[in-house]
């Protein structure tokens, strides 16, 4: 049985892949060189809590945590690329709406902290805050 | 007429009131103590010896630098997380909850932006995505 961590990460990474017009993405413990000048993403899980939903024997699990998003686009150029693809991963994980379809992933929030530069690149990062219970 | 209501009668209320929100600032503290030291990335010890507890408007800050220090082997890297949970707790056991109107979690390891670019983090999270899942736990 696959752990529930794959079934999350599933969910939110099908529903990034399919938001368009993104560019390429440096999936988790992939192998990934970004090329100078051409923007990416980079999706990490963080899971944050797992605990019994309610009490009793073989409760119900709650297990909550962040797909943090990180956008980075040329250095350089002005926030706006960033702005608009940070914008575009919100919209698709928008704060109440669910994602998935054999696991159903609650989104709680959708947000962006502050750009940064980061080497060649200027980074803006979102962070999906999710929910499931189990 | 006239009813006098003491302070004195509503001093055993107030102390338990005191208590309870001593007792939950510790816990958070603590909490938050646990956290960091179970979420950060150990090599050398630099980066989570630079962990700092403050009480708010305490600006004291604790930077360790990585460099001229050996990796640590894996029993050394869970006792040096020990050592800093231990530095930690008894920082946060010394604050004056009376004064207290909040703290502050600090790192300012001079290699913070080197662990963040590095993908390949063999214990713990980056310090972004610590930030991160320390205010994901707590909204």
């Amino acid at each position: 049985m696959a752990s529930i961590y794959d079934d999350i990460r599933s969910a939110l990474e099908v529903k990034l892949n399919s938001v368009t017009d993104v560019p390429s993405i440096a999936w988790e413990n992939l192998s990934f060189s970004p090329t100078t000048g051409q923007a990416y993403l980079k999706p990490r899980l963080i899971p944050t809590r797992r605990e019994p939903a309610v009490r009793g024997l073989n409760p119900q699990m709650y297990y909550q945590g962040v797909f943090r998003i990180e956008c980075y686009v040329p250095e350089g150029n002005g926030p706006s690329a960033a702005d608009d693809l940070a914008d575009k991963i919100i919209e698709a994980f928008e704060a109440t709406t669910d994602v998935g379809s054999s696991t159903t992933v609650s989104i709680r929030y959708a947000e962006r902290e502050q750009g940064e530069l980061d080497g060649a690149f200027f980074m803006i990062p979102v962070n999906i805050g999710w929910y499931i219970y189990r | 007429m006239q009813v006098t209501v003491a302070g004195s009668f509503f001093k055993n209320q107030r102390d338990r009131i005191e208590e309870k929100v001593e007792r939950a600032l510790k816990e958070k503290a603590s909490e938050i103590v646990s956290d960091v030291v179970n979420l950060s990335p150990v090599d050398t010890g630099a980066f989570i010896e630079s962990w700092q507890i403050n009480p708010r408007g305490d600006r004291t800050r604790r930077s360790r630098s990585p460099s001229g220090r050996p990796s640590l082997s894996e029993a050394g890297k869970q006792s040096k997380r020990e050592e800093e949970r231990t530095r930690l707790m008894s920082r946060v056991e010394s604050f004056d909850y009376e004064k207290l109107t909040g703290f502050t979690v600090t790192n300012t390891a001079p290699h913070i932006n080197s662990i963040n670019q590095n993908n390949n983090l063999r214990t713990g999270l980056s310090p972004s995505e610590i930030k991160v899942a320390l205010i994901d736990r707590r909204r």
